[in-house]
């Protein structure tokens, strides 16, 4: 089986004090709110860099069942950027986010005590 | 002991190539005489031959039409295997992997990668003709459904004479670029001549690199494309215990064979 190695940006928007971050890549034709994982497949986060003007807290989401109207996120991994700077974040073992069902997807949703423009980064393996 | 291949996953000269076709339960034998693009193997294609405005079919049984060149849309697969059209003065510019039987003497050995890793493929041999199939022939498995296909990568042999249609599936939910890398050999081949040789190969006692090809209903258009290359379809496989008759069925064969 192939592995896929992607690297999953995203910003706030600098008006909003949080919402889900649009999620963008260089094989993506369009950001999308959530990635579905193939079925059968993994999604390993590898690494996490962050930036901002200001305090942000990332949240990764997971949920069962993204064909749903309104899917049940539930928070896997919260990165907070205390000020005004940038994190970066290895793993030396990743992530997993498994797809069961092939139902099964990731969002990034963020959240800030006052609107500013903030990036995020994922390294992604499909696999 | 000599590898099969080499570093690359071809098959290295003076090496042998087992072609098995299952619905035939027969396989093709064969001796690389010469790789002709020996040192220039990787060819990068490009993105998959999907055309703006092409409709596919979605996995919630629906259509979309892709979204630009190259674009595999959200939730789509190629219902109809694609071939790779070239601008280059090849047999046939819509299929640049496609022979004539007249070239027997030549095959190609393709091992596809395509990008993203995690898009599905299966072929389709000829095209248009699904070979996946799950308890004899009662479900016909693919890309369009839950198994019977791979990602990322797909080795095969082109035979001449036979069409070869790609088939993609992207079961995220996203519109994707796609690229794709060819690492090939352009093989001068013969069959070899000597039945004993033949019957180690296909009873694998003699080393060879064995493929098997993904063709469990045959097509009329097949045995026809491998009597008309070849003379034969194949020779067909016997057990280690039946060496005597199998050696005279290779005896006879090997009076028709063309190369």
């Amino acid at each position: 089986m192939s592995s896929e190695l992607i690297t999953i940006r995203g910003e706030t928007d600098g008006s909003a004090a949080s919402g889900v971050v649009p999620l963008d890549c260089d094989l993506f034709q369009s950001t999308v709110s959530y990635f579905r994982i193939p079925k059968g497949m993994t999604a390993k986060i590898w690494f996490k860099k962050i930036s901002g003007e200001g305090e942000t807290l990332f949240t990764l989401k997971y949920t069962y069942d993204c064909t749903v109207a309104s899917p049940s996120w539930k928070n896997i991994q919260q990165e907070k950027l205390a000020s005004k700077g940038e994190i970066a974040l290895e793993k030396r073992r990743p992530e997993i986010l498994r797809s069961l069902n092939g139902t099964e997807a990731f969002q990034i949703t963020w959240s800030q005590p006052t609107a500013a423009k903030a990036y995020i980064e994922v390294g992604v393996e499909i696999e | 002991m000599d590898k099969v291949v080499d570093e690359l996953g071809l098959c290295p000269e003076s090496g042998f190539l087992t072609c098995f076709i299952p619905a035939l339960g027969k396989a093709l034998v064969f001796r690389v005489k010469s790789r002709v693009n020996r040192r220039y193997e990787v060819l990068h294609y490009g993105p998959l031959p999907l055309t703006s405005g092409t409709t596919l079919p979605t996995y919630e049984g629906g259509s979309v039409s892709v979204p630009a060149n190259g674009v595999i849309p959200a939730r789509a697969y190629t219902k109809d295997g694609l071939t790779f059209p070239t601008t280059l003065s090849v047999y046939d510019k819509n299929d640049m992997w496609y022979l004539p039987t007249d070239d027997r003497d030549r095959l190609f050995h393709v091992i596809q990668y395509v990008t993203p890793a995690f898009l599905r493929i299966d072929v389709q041999i000829p095209t248009g003709v699904s070979q996946g199939r799950f308890q004899k022939d009662r479900v016909t498995t693919g890309v369009d459904k839950d198994f019977g296909f791979s990602r990322g990568t797909y080795e095969i042999v082109h035979l001449p004479g036979i069409r070869y249609g790609y088939r993609y599936g992207n079961d995220t939910n996203v519109n994707l670029y796609t690229s794709v890398k060819f690492t090939y050999g352009e093989y001068i081949i013969e069959i070899p001549r000597n039945s004993n040789l033949i019957f180690d190969i296909l009873t694998r006692r003699a080393q060879s690199h064995w493929i098997t090809l993904p063709i469990n209903y045959t097509d009329p258009s097949i045995t026809r494309a491998l009597t008309e290359t070849y003379g034969i379809e194949g020779f067909p496989v016997y057990r280690q215990d039946e060496r005597d008759r199998a050696i005279r069925e290779y005896e006879s064969l090997l009076g028709g064979v063309k190369i």
